[in-house]
């Protein structure tokens, strides 16, 4: 058996929170430390307590060079908190390879430095991977797409911080628990590291033309298909999928819609955030995802997070509020008897259902389907 | 023609009539004959009112819908809230000031004021390290932090301050952070100044106008001199050692309604030392108040006037020139709150809250020398109901909660107020300094609807007036080539791709 590289996390973040949960999924490296800068006020926490997630016995530190000792490698991960590159996270860069770390950077960073870097590390005979970082695509040789005959699951939020990736690695594994063969994108860079794809860089690239992106992602997952030859294909589809007014527009969902331009689902989960719904508010929802995207969302995931208008308003940037469980519980129980399941994807019994309710019904298609 | 009273308010400018309708949140203009009827000024429908009723009931407006109970939208995530989504602490790091002011709204001890009184009371480092410890515990969600220093007079801990900011630096890696002291400005020197400059310290100081109107309230201490000379003395090293900072610095300007308003005005518009530095002014606060504030005739025909010169202003019918800074923030609020803000609704919820309270102890969070928890630093620390926690314990949720929803206490006013939208009475409106009364809140409920009707009428006027609200946003939509060819070239290169 091989060993695994023990690996340090740096900046630590509640976004992260889903690999730390389900850290049997990386191969190579064991999550041994995480740090965070002491300003973003998880450093001697639980790592758990980030996300309002139950205890994960892994505490936060905020001495990077403390922690550095323990580890052989150092993940740097593109937070989506604002983190100052050049003062805070290079010079932590620097150190991780002078202290003979092999270093993986999830951040894009300048080509100078990045050849800084590469030029350091192989003098200090460490490694240095920029993920996801490495690939160049063309244009589709073909412009017709083509059908998926594999069965595809679609996970997406109305927005971020909707625990997407948590969606992602929970069915992931589940599936794989059950004997199924799984190909999968995934909406983070360090996808590989869990065993599966990230997201091909030219979706969110400006080499390509809108209709190109569509064309293209076609043809990588049926490329997948072919090579792969998976039993499903469970598909993360980055960002949102609607505006939340004319000020916050989540991108427009532009990237949800050409995926789902390009690839057909036979089941999708939707997350949204957290609020005090009514019933007709997830109705509305699937409606609007079926004529806008052209898929029916199948069930719906409630996150805990809920975006927080008023300090939205006053501080000019999106603002969300993190909930525990069990205000998402009680949500949900509130909305029960409703047409399309919601879930709660904190709850290991939800997470089952959850998964199960995917499995059953993709297993209803192939009850009826016909060659 | 009307089922049931629509929950509306209808208003005439003197070009127009108006409904502003609750629950859609619009304000739709009306003949003379439908405001009539919908006012219930007569009882008789004409045609044409027919006809405009006929047209706003299909388009979903007249409903008469109104909450069934008060609760505001963010009881439920209050808790969360104040657990990791603090943007600032305020620390009270004296109660002794160097001046004795008739009008200071914070530490008046001259017997208007039940808010405090200066006392020789001081906070230690420990304490203070302590509040920005738990700033930073609590501030998970947030992506700025604000430490600001209070008094009393701050100045007077001014080595508290700098260690303050040194270990607030420190603690608070990987999130902004910024600083901000309020002063009377009078213990500024070089030393001082280059320090606030270098650290890029927010300044707002105390300044009530020229030299006679400033020195009738804001006095020092023993002396009973005033203290206009020696803060214009300061504002002149400041303003000649760092210009670029000097204009950043506010001047906060408590107006004497008893003064001549104009002299106020044209003071900080022309006098040399201060027009350029940004101003903010405020009347004497009446909370916490034994004393009445009732505006001189003169100082209210001026100040109103004024108003109307920044309409001629906006309507490009009088110079800048002739506009003083001080009022021109209300066009501001105008704009912002009844036309960039006010956004449609399809109808009322079952349950809302009246605006003006903010989230207690979230975004301005103030504690006192003691490291008791209050919701900001104007609300009285004598007052039990606005203790709302202590370092030691953390906030107490009760207390909190009921803050936040002190429409609570007069809920069938609330429910029925057509300007609840836009109310502005925060729980320090109800604080009687024992608790938190009903009779006191809605003893301002009148001028508060009356100013909330004002804005309205301020807003439609300008429109009739052709004032385009966003004239100064013109989108910009034009590249040059030589940008575009620039862009181009820094595309991404296409080499290889996939083949099946």
């Amino acid at each position: 058996m091989i060993r695994k590289k023990r690996l340090l996390v740096y900046p630590f973040d509640n976004d992260f929170l889903a690999v730390i949960k389900h850290t049997e999924l990386i191969s190579e490296y064991e999550i041994t430390k995480l740090v965070s800068p002491n300003g973003w006020g998880f450093a001697g926490k639980d790592a758990g307590s980030s996300g309002k997630w139950k205890e994960t016995g892994i505490k936060v530190e905020g001495n990077f060079k403390e922690a550095l000792g323990a580890c052989e490698a150092v993940l740097f991960v593109d937070s989506h908190l604002k983190l100052d590159f050049e003062k805070i996270v290079y010079p932590k860069m620097l150190e991780a390879i002078t202290g003979k770390k092999d270093i993986l950077c999830e951040i894009k960073v300048e080509d100078k430095i990045k050849k800084e870097l590469a030029e350091l590390a192989s003098n200090n005979g460490v490694s240095c991977d920029f993920l996801s970082d490495n690939e160049v695509w063309s244009s589709p040789a073909l412009s017709e797409i083509y059908n998926i005959n594999i069965p595809v699951i679609f996970v997406l939020g109305i927005s971020e911080r909707a625990n997407k990736f948590e969606i992602q690695l929970a069915l992931r594994k589940r599936l794989l628990k059950e004997g199924y063969k799984v190909s999968q994108v995934g909406t983070k860079k360090y996808c590989e590291l869990l065993g599966f794809h990230s997201m091909p860089s030219f979706i969110y690239g400006n080499s390509l033309s809108e209709p190109e992106k569509i064309t293209l992602f076609n043809h990588y997952i049926k490329k997948m298909e072919k090579e792969e030859k998976p039993d499903v294909i469970i598909i993360g589809l980055p960002g949102g999928t609607m505006k939340f007014n004319n000020k916050y527009t989540c991108n427009y969902g532009i990237t949800s819609y050409e995926i789902s331009q390009a690839v057909i689902p036979d089941a999708a989960i939707c997350s949204v955030l957290y609020e005090d719904y009514k019933p007709a508010y997830f109705e509305n929802v699937c409606k609007s995802l079926q004529y806008k995207l052209g898929f029916k969302v199948d069930c719906f995931n409630l996150s805990n997070y809920q975006f927080d208008w008023i300090r939205t308003e006053s501080s000019m940037q999106m603002c969300f509020t993190l909930l525990d469980s069990k205000a998402v519980i009680q949500k949900i129980e509130n909305l029960s008897g409703m047409e399309t399941p919601i879930f709660n994807i904190l709850e290991e019994d939800h997470s089952d259902e959850m998964c199960k309710f995917i499995l059953d019904k993709l297993g209803s298609y192939a009850e009826v389907s016909a060659f | 023609m009307l089922e049931s009273k629509p929950f509306i308010y209808p208003f005439c400018t003197a070009g127009g009539c108006y409904i502003y309708d609750v629950n859609k949140n619009g304000i739709i203009g009306v003949s003379k004959e439908t405001y009539r009827y919908l006012a219930g000024k007569t009882n008789k429908l004409n045609p044409i009112a027919e006809h405009e009723i006929n047209k706003m009931l299909i388009n979903g407006f007249l409903s008469h819908k109104k909450f069934k109970n008060i609760l505001h939208p963010s009881s439920n995530s209050l808790e969360y809230i104040l657990d990791s989504a603090l943007e600032k602490i305020t620390l009270q790091v004296t109660q002794q000031c160097n001046l004795r002011c008739e009008y200071c709204i914070y530490s008046g001890d001259t017997g208007n004021y039940q808010n405090r009184s200066h006392q020789s009371k001081k906070m230690s480092f420990e304490l203070a390290r302590k509040g920005i410890d738990f700033l930073i515990a609590h501030s998970q969600d947030s992506n700025r932090l604000n430490v600001a220093f209070y008094g009393g007079e701050p100045l007077l801990e001014f080595e508290l301050i700098k260690n303050c900011i040194k270990y607030a630096k420190e603690q608070a890696e990987g999130k902004e952070i910024s600083f901000s002291i309020t002063t009377n400005a009078t213990l500024l020197n070089e030393e001082i100044i280059k320090y606030l400059y270098e650290n890029e310290i927010m300044l707002t100081i105390s300044l009530d106008g020229p030299k006679e109107i400033h020195n009738k309230n804001r006095k020092f201490a023993g002396s009973g001199t005033g203290s206009f000379d020696k803060i214009m003395e300061n504002m002149e090293i400041l303003k000649e050692s760092y210009p670029d900072y000097f204009k950043n610095v506010m001047f906060n300007v408590v107006m004497d309604p008893t003064a001549d308003y104009k002299c106020i005005s044209e003071f900080f518009v022309g006098y040399d030392t201060v027009k350029e530095a940004q101003q903010m002014a405020t009347m004497p606060s009446a909370q916490y108040s034994d004393k009445t504030v009732t505006m001189d005739e003169n100082f209210r025909a001026d100040y109103n006037y004024e108003f109307f010169k920044i309409f001629l202003y906006k309507l490009g019918r009088l110079e800048k020139k002739y506009v003083s800074n001080l009022n021109l923030s209300y066009f501001g609020r105008l704009k912002s709150t009844y036309h960039e803000k006010r956004t449609p609704t399809s109808g009322l919820h079952d349950y809302g809250h009246p605006g003006g309270p903010c989230i207690p102890g979230q975004m301005r969070l103030f504690m006192d020398v003691d490291g008791v928890f209050y919701p900001c630093e104007r609300v009285s620390e004598i007052s039990d109901a606005m203790k709302i926690g202590t370092l030691e314990s953390g906030f107490d949720i009760e207390k909190c909660m009921k803050i936040l929803n002190i429409g609570k206490i007069t809920e069938q006013s609330c429910i029925n107020c057509w300007a609840f939208r836009y109310c502005f009475q925060c729980a320090a409106f109800a604080d009687d300094t024992k608790n938190l009364t009903a009779k006191k809140r809605l003893q301002q409920c009148e001028s508060t609807k009356r100013d909330i009707e004002e804005q309205l009428k301020d807003y439609c006027t300008l429109l009739e007036l052709g004032y385009d609200f966003e004239g100064e946003e013109n989108p910009f939509i034009q590249i040059s080539k030589k940008e575009w060819e620039a862009k181009e070239n820094d595309t991404e290169k296409k080499t290889a791709g996939i083949s099946l």
